[in-house]
Order: C-alpha cells, then sequence, then structure tokens
C-alpha cells in the first residue's frame, strides 16, 4: 500500500531494476559464449533491492526512500564495474553487500530500541581509542597507510569503523545546551587523539575526514563561529606543519600541482585517471569496451574514473548528483530530529558521507591533492561497505523515529479536533 | 515557586533556541555543500571538455598502446627521406645500421614504449592514422582503421647531421640541439650515449651501468646547472634594470666575498677593471656576482621566467624538463645563481631555445620535430607550422647581447668556435657539478650563426668534460660547419 502512495520512488527503483539488469546483459555479451553467471549476479542486485526495499517499507513506512535507493545505485554502478574487470572482486563485494544490508538493518533496530547513549560516553571514548592504536601496533601496511587490521582472513579497516563511534561521541559530548568547559576540553583532546593516530598510520584521507567532520559538528551544535575560525586555523597550521614535516604530504601536493611532471612515479594514477576520464567522453565509450586496468586501484578509489570512461561525464556527474541527494536528505533528517543528540548523530553521519565523497571525487578529479579515502558505497571492500551501510542504518532510524513522532503529533492533533 | 517554573521555562527556552539555531547552522551547512558539489560538478565538466584532446595524445595514454596490435603504424624518416624505423612482419625495426640507429635513437624513440620522449610515442597517433581533433572518439577510430596502415611520419631532423655530430663527441656523454632559429626546426637532436632500438631489452636489465641511463634524452629531460651560459640571462637582467649597465665597471681581483661567500673566477684568473661586454666575453664570475646585487633577486627571477625558467613547457613535439632558478635573498646564493650554479638547472633544448631567440631579435620559436605525415597513398596529411613561443627580449636588447656574444667567440673564451667567413657570436659554460675538485665539470657551449641565410643555433653539453671553451666549443664548430656543408 505504501510503495502505491509514493509513486516517484517505486518509478525510480523500476529505472534502477532496468539499469543494472541491461548492464549485466551487457556485460555477459562481452565474452563467449555469453556469460550466464552475470545474469545471476545481475539478479541476485535486483533481488536484495527489492526484498530490502519492500521488507523495510513495509515494516518501516517513515523510513527514508531516497536514501535507501540512492546509495543502492551507488552499490549497483561499483558492483557492475567490479564484475566487468574483474568477477572475483563482484561476487565478494556482493557478499559484503549483503552483509552490509543486514547490519543496516540490525543498526536500524537497535538504534530505534537503545535510548541509554549517555552512559556509554567513556566507554565508545575507549573503545575507539584502543581500535585505533590497535591498528598502529598492529596493522599491516597496505598502499602506503598503516590501517589495516587482520583478523583471520579478512582484513579490516578500524578507521572506517571508528568513525561512527567518533561522531557518536562528539554528539554526546555536543548534546548539552550549554557546553560545558570539561566536555569541551574532552572533546578537543579526543579529537585530536584520533586525528594523530591517523596521521601517524599515513592515512590522510581519514584524518582529513575526521577533522572535517568534528569541525562541522562543534560549529553545527555551538554555532560559535569565533571558535569553529579558531579550528580551521588550527588545522591550516597543522596542515601547514604537516607539509613542512612530511614528505609524503608534499609529495601529494606536488603531483597535484603537476602530475604529468611525475608520471613514472607517484602522478601516474592521477595521469591514468584523467586520461580515463577524458577518454569516455560525455556519454562514455560504452559499458566493457574500456581499458579500466590501466588505472592503479581502478576496483576502489578510483572507481570514479573508470565508470567516467565507460559511462561517460553525464553518468559522472550523475554520481555526484547521488550523493549530493543523499547528503540533502540526510541533512533534513538531522532537521526534522528534535532531539539534539540525535540531530547531532544524523548531521555527522551525512556530513562523514560528504566529506569522504567530496575528498575522494575532488582527488580524482584532481580539483583538490589526492588523498586516499574510499567512494562511500562504490568503492571495492567490506570494511568500507559495511561502515557505509551502518551510516545509513543510523540515519534510517532517526528517520523513523521523526516520521513516528510527527505521525503521533498528527493523531494527537486529529484527537483534540475531533 | 514562581521563579523556579519561570527558571525552568528559560531554561526550555534557551534549550528551544539552541535547537532553532542548531537547524540555522545546518540549513548554512547545508548550502554550503550543495555549493561545492555545484562547484566541483563545473570544475569537472570543465577539465574535462577544455584538456581531453590533450590527454588523450597524450604520450601516457595506454590506449594508443593498445591499438598498435591492431593498426600497422607507419614509418618514421628524416627530413631527407631516409628510413629510420618500419615495421616488417609486424615487428618494429630500426635502421640497419647501428651507428644511424644509435645517434638518432632518441628522436626516434622506441615502439614499446621503455622512451617514451621519442617519436614512437609523440607522434603515436599520427603514425597509426588516428586524429585527436577529430569529432569521432579515437575508440571508434581506432576500430575504424584496423588491419590498416598509418601514415609515414618525416621528422625535421638531417639523420646524417646526428650521425657527424654523435661521432664527433667522442667518448664524451651529453648532448647536442642545432636548430634553426627562425622556424624552429631541430635539424639535430642527439643524446649520447644513445640506445640500439632494436635491442631495448639489454638496457633494461639490472646489470647496466646507471651513470650511462641510455635511455634518457638527455637533450630534452636533462636538468644541468648552466654554469656561465647563464650569464646571457644576467646580462639580459643588467640591460633591462640597469641605467648604466654598460658602463658600470667592477674591479675583479680573481675573487669576491658577497655576502660572506667566496665567489672565484675559473683558475682565479684576474681580470682587472672591466665593464659588462668585457665581463661577458671573458666570463668573469666576480663581476655577474657583483652586478646580481644591484640586479636584484626578484629582478633576476623576473628575468629567468622570461627566459622561461620555471616554465612547464606544453610543446606537441617535445616532451622536455622544467628548467629551474630559484630566488634567494642571501646575498651569496643570488651571486652564484646569477653565474648559473646554486639550484639553477636548464636542459640543453631549452638552451638552444634561449640562444635562439637571441639570434632571433628576442623571439623565441617553438622547437619543431615534426615535419610532415604522408598516408599510404603519398598524400600529405599534416606538416610543420612554425610557432612563435615567446618574445623574451626586445630587439635592441637583443641586438646588445648578439654583439656581445660575436666577441666571446673573435676575442673571448668561445675562440675555439670561430668559422671564417662567418659570423658567430657564442658563450662559454663551465658548470661545476661538486666542490669536489677531482670531478671535471660540464662542458657547455651555446651558439649561433649572424647570418639570415644560415639561421643556425646550437647548444653543445659535455658532461665532466672540462671548461666549455677548450671541449665544447670546437664541437659546435664542427657541428656548424658540417650543417653548412649539408646546405642549411
Amino acid at each position: 500500500m505504501n510503495i502505491l502512495k509514493r509513486p516517484s520512488a517505486i518509478s525510480l527503483l523500476y529505472v534502477i531494476i532496468l539499469f543494472e539488469l541491461s548492464a549485466f546483459v551487457l556485460i555477459g555479451f562481452m565474452v563467449q559464449p555469453f556469460d550466464y553467471m552475470a545474469l545471476v549476479v545481475g539478479g541476485v542486485m535486483v533481488f536484495l533491492l527489492l526484498v530490502q526495499y519492500i521488507m523495510l517499507t513495509r515494516f518501516f513506512p517513515n523510513l527514508d526512500r531516497y536514501i535507501l535507493i540512492t546509495a543502492n545505485v551507488l552499490a549497483a554502478i561499483g558492483v557492475i564495474m567490479q564484475y566487468r574487470v574483474n568477477p572475483d572482486l563482484a561476487y565478494k563485494q556482493l557478499i559484503w553487500l549483503a552483509v552490509g544490508m543486514a547490519l543496516m538493518v540490525c543498526v536500524l533496530i537497535f538504534v530505534t530500541k537503545f535510548k541509554v547513549w549517555k552512559k556509554f560516553l567513556y566507554p565508545l571514548i575507549i573503545l575507539s581509542a584502543v581500535l585505533l592504536v590497535s591498528s598502529l601496533i598492529f596493522g599491516k601496511t597496505i598502499n602506503g597507510a598503516k590501517n589495516w587490521f587482520r583478523i583471520g582472513i579478512f582484513s579490516l579497516q578500524p578507521s572506517e569503523f571508528v568513525k561512527i563511534i567518533f561522531v557518536l561521541v562528539l554528539a554526546l559530548l555536543l548534546e548539552d545546551p550549554k557546553t560545558q568547559f570539561k566536555k569541551f576540553i574532552i572533546m578537543c583532546f579526543y579529537s585530536a587523539f584520533c586525528i594523530a593516530i591517523l596521521v601517524l598510520q599515513k592515512d590522510l584521507g581519514a584524518a582529513l575526514l575526521y577533522a572535517g567532520t568534528f569541525l562541522v559538528m562543534y560549529f553545527v551544535a555551538s554555532g560559535n563561529v569565533l571558535v569553529s575560525l579558531g579550528f580551521v586555523g588550527v588545522g591550516a597550521g597543522g596542515a601547514v606543519v604537516a607539509y613542512n614535516l612530511f614528505d609524503h604530504v608534499r609529495a601529494r601536493v606536488e603531483i597535484w600541482q603537476d602530475p604529468w611532471a611525475q608520471y613514472n612515479g607517484k602522478g601516474y594514477q592521477i595521469v591514468q585517471g584523467l586520461i580515463a576520464m577524458a577518454s569516455g567522453g560525455l556519454f562514455g565509450v560504452g559499458l566493457g569496451l574500456g581499458t579500466p586496468k590501466a588505472v592503479p586501484v581502478y576496483y576502489s578509489d578510483y572507481i570514479f574514473a573508470i565508470v567516467c570512461e565507460e559511462f561517460g561525464i553525464l553518468i559522472g556527474i550523475a554520481i555526484m548528483c547521488f550523493y549530493l541527494v543523499f547528503i540533502i536528505r540526510g541533512s533534513l533528517i538531522a532537521v526534522n530530529s528534535e532531539n539534539k543528540f540525535y540531530a547531532l548523530v544524523a548531521f555527522g553521519c551525512t556530513t562523514l558521507i560528504t566529506l569522504q565523497s567530496f575528498i575522494i571525487l575532488g582527488g580524482v578529479i584532481k580539483l583538490i591533492p589526492l588523498t586516499g579515502v574510499t567512494m562511500p558505497f562504490m568503492s571495492y571492500g567490506g570494511s568500507s561497505m559495511m561502515a557505509s551501510m551502518i551510516l545509513m542504518g543510523v540515519l534510517e532510524a532517526i528517520a523513523i523515529q521523526n516520521g513516528n513522532r510527527r505521525l503521533a503529533k498528527l493523531a494527537e492533533v486529529e484527537s483534540h479536533v475531533n | 515557586m514562581s521563579t523556579k517554573k519561570i527558571k525552568k521555562e528559560k531554561i526550555e527556552k534557551t534549550g528551544e533556541d539552541q535547537n532553532k539555531r542548531m537547524r540555522l547552522n545546518m540549513k548554512i551547512m547545508i548550502f554550503t555543500v550543495v555549493a561545492a558539489f555545484l562547484y566541483m560538478m563545473g570544475y569537472f565538466s570543465y577539465t574535462i571538455m577544455s584538456n581531453s584532446s590533450k590527454w588523450l595524445s597524450s604520450v601516457y595514454n595506454n590506449k594508443i598502446a593498445v591499438a598498435k596490435n591492431s593498426i600497422t603504424p607507419g614509418d618514421i624518416l628524416d627530413r631527407n627521406g631516409t628510413v629510420l624505423a618500419t615495421t616488417k612482419n609486424g615487428d618494429r625495426v630500426y635502421s640497419g645500421n647501428l651507428e644511424t640507429r644509435l645517434a638518432n635513437s632518441h628522436t626516434v624513440g622506441d615502439g614499446s614504449g621503455a622512451v617514451a620522449s621519442g617519436a614512437e610515442t609523440l607522434f603515436s597517433m599520427e603514425l597509426l592514422g588516428l586524429d585527436d581533433n577529430n569529432s569521432i572518439s579515437i575508440i571508434t577510430q581506432i576500430r575504424a582503421n584496423e588491419n590498416k596502415r598509418g601514415n609515414d611520419v618525416a621528422l625535421t631532423i638531417d639523420s646524417k647531421l646526428n650521425q657527424y655530430i654523435y661521432d664527433a663527441m667522442g667518448n664524451n656523454k651529453g648532448a647536442v640541439v642545432l636548430m634553426n632559429y627562425k622556424t624552429g626546426e631541430v635539424y639535430s637532436l642527439v643524446s649520447k650515449p644513445g640506445f640500439d632500438g632494436n635491442d631495448i631489452a639489454q638496457y633494461l636489465t639490472d646489470d647496466t651501468d646507471p651513470g650511462n641511463s641510455e635511455l634518457v634524452n638527455r637533450a630534452t629531460l636533462g636538468r644541468y646547472p648552466p654554469g656561465s651560459i647563464f650569464k646571457i640571462i644576467t646580462t639580459s637582467a643588467a640591460l633591462r634594470y640597469l641605467a648604466d649597465a654598460e658602463t658600470k665597471t667592477f674591479n675583479c681581483t680573481g675573487s669576491v666575498i658577497i655576502g660572506g661567500v667566496k665567489v672565484s673566477d675559473y683558475d682565479g684568473e684576474k681580470h682587472g677593471t672591466i665593464a659588462l661586454a668585457e665581463a661577458l666575453t671573458h666570463s668573469c664570475n666576480s663581476f655577474f656576482g657583483l652586478i646580481s646585487q644591484d640586479i636584484g633577486s626578484s629582478n633576476m627571477l623576473a628575468t629567468a621566467e622570461r627566459f622561461k625558467f620555471n616554465t612547464s613547457f606544453d610543446f606537441s613535439d617535445f616532451v622536455m624538463a622544467k628548467s629551474s632558478y630559484v630566488q634567494s635573498d642571501q646575498a651569496g646564493d643570488l651571486a652564484w645563481s646569477a653565474i648559473g650554479q646554486y639550484k639553477d638547472t636548464v636542459s640543453p633544448l631549452h638552451m638552444a631555445m634561449i640562444v635562439s631567440a637571441v639570434a632571433n631579435d628576442g623571439v623565441m620559436m617553438e622547437p619543431k620535430l615534426f615535419l610532415k605525415s604522408t598516408d599510404a597513398s603519398g598524400q600529405v596529411q599534416k606538416s610543420m607550422k612554425s610557432n612563435t613561443y615567446a618574445t623574451i627580449m626586445e630587439r635592441q636588447e637583443a641586438f646588445k647581447l648578439k654583439t656581445m656574444m660575436y666577441d666571446v667567440v673573435t676575442a673571448g673564451t668561445g675562440k675555439a668556435a670561430a668559422i671564417s667567413g662567418y659570423k658567430i657570436g657564442g658563450k662559454t659554460g663551465t658548470a661545476e657539478v661538486t666542490s669536489n675538485s677531482t670531478t671535471k665539470a660540464h662542458a657547455w657551449f651555446v651558439a649561433f650563426i649572424g647570418d639570415t641565410n644560415h639561421p643556425l643555433a646550437i647548444a653543445v653539453i659535455l658532461e665532466n668534460a672540462g671548461t666549455g671553451g677548450s671541449k665544447s666549443a670546437p664541437i659546435a664548430k664542427k657541428a656548424f660547419q658540417k650543417a653548412l656543408d649539408l646546405g642549411y
């Protein structure tokens, strides 16, 4: 019933299903004989999408459909590209997607039921600190950053999960109408500690993400422009110090200014990404006709470049729009929440997605220096996918609360009228 | 009771106000984010649309390499039609003569992509018959050209001249660029040691001598300290910024202390009281160190940048290293930078362009390697067009510099380059590489022929060979002589 009430969302769903199926049919024709596994993967994608959408909208009519759908589109484009380049990656990604969806539902239910966050401020602080420090000590280095953690056969990236705890902790600390001085100090130390560890791990993208999220959440909660500007100053100072202190920071800036000068070295990835995007033109060379393997890390950080090559700049801009839709809807959930803590959590989660997508998109198109973060929902990787899905679960939980409250108010008004 | 109630209301009210305030802040942030994303979309479309043809035709585009599997690339010829590279039975082969292969290796490049600075890579689109300015996408063109043969490309270089100069350099490592200063055509570009394009694998093993770097094009990618040839730039700065530049004198006692740093002349030679023209003729370090203090560091930087230091060269026919000039507020550094040491670096091709600009009344031409392309039926597809790259000096300034540079060859350090019957202007350079006196300096010589019928300019560098006047000037003379004999 609810589905029929919202024709725009459901028609979007049809378009997505058509897009996914036609893409997988095309990929199936890439090899001789026809690759039926592509159809299976496409079918599973559509099945997951429908089950998730129908079940969730049935049980939680107040859920934000647009967030759900945009996340699914982005994930679908990711799996399509991964299957097209390397089916093995796509199978794994599909599992991560399914696990992520389940996790999202769990988080959604948990956040709607769990009411005693305040008691968990210090345990959360300690948990996040332990996770970050242990990855610094026991972590192994992948792609130049020591931010991975091996458990059995899985490599996990703790910073992907800690960022959610980070938002929760900040929201708890900033919740009081009058920010107490003690809490302010705890907040500063905690944030500085997390960022410092990430810098030590050479995970500059994550450090930037945390710092930006801290700044945005503080500004939104306190409205204190002067102190916010002070933090901007500290951040800029830190950036200058890092630039002068660390070779890898300087190298990032140099290759951003002129990647062609270091083509055979550090500029290689950026140059190949630019060439890939330029090859696509407006409409792309067509799915399966590009040479995505020329771009290093094409399956993760650089997935945007190879999507642009095969689907064209227009789809590239559409992807940016999808993120923007997600961000605007996420922010509106925060704006509509009447509880300051949940409003801050929702806004923090949205800010994580905002900054993360902007940092990597801007880096790939050479608008800002490239720092390695994953594209939320699109990049290959379990940690990234699960973290993004958890973020979405938290957002949806708060959206459901908002909706329930609105319905309750409506019922109240109606009873008065009667 | 009532005060308590009021207080409670007040707190609730401030709480509500705070929430309102927070919503407003959130809305501000949303608008900021929307603006940032819109800007990103605009930048993205703009940067791709305005740069795509440049990026696609870039030597680093692997798609072109893939296209070579389905399209037969055309031949590479020199300006007289001598075949330097061709495709036989699907394999790329280079000239049958080893000497020719070595001497021309860096202009021709190689098809496998190990050397990405030669004609093979630079003109790969043309060799495959692809057109980057075409509205049809490259991928479509590649498919249309499948199993066909691309275009033949003729270069501006003369392979005989290249070979002659390669031999004349003897056992020295280094580079020579000889070009037409009116058109920008490069007649000869040699980087020694060269490589054998028919057996590129031998240079890719681990046990090759890294000091040889056969695969690096020293002429375009070498970043050498210019040494005294940089005094051409310092002289130009003096002429522009100092009213008394030509009359001002300094007393050279063989060395001078500037800002606590000793700047000494070659072999401690004392030039006495001299003015600018004489100082250039005899390459007096003390004079130029002192006059740089009057010119000032910002004017020195401005002049170096006028001569295209610190500039990314964006030429269609060459991949060139950026030359660098670093400004320093230390008097000693400024003095050393004015005589081409400190952190100054330059490529031989850039130096050839600079001396060409002096000879060409201050107009710097874009260097050209591509002469013309012809398709399978013999029809000319594209041909060279001369381009003015920049006007770096006024005519008057160039005239004064030329006059001083003629003196260098008639009466100064460059006598070894003199050819009877021709007005040759030049400048020697002996660029110190380390403070270690056992390592010999790089020998530089740049020169031009002051004759509109033979508009030739040259830059010669021999690595660790000694002084420019004794080692490089004779090579320049021989090269000019040969070029004149060949009718250029």
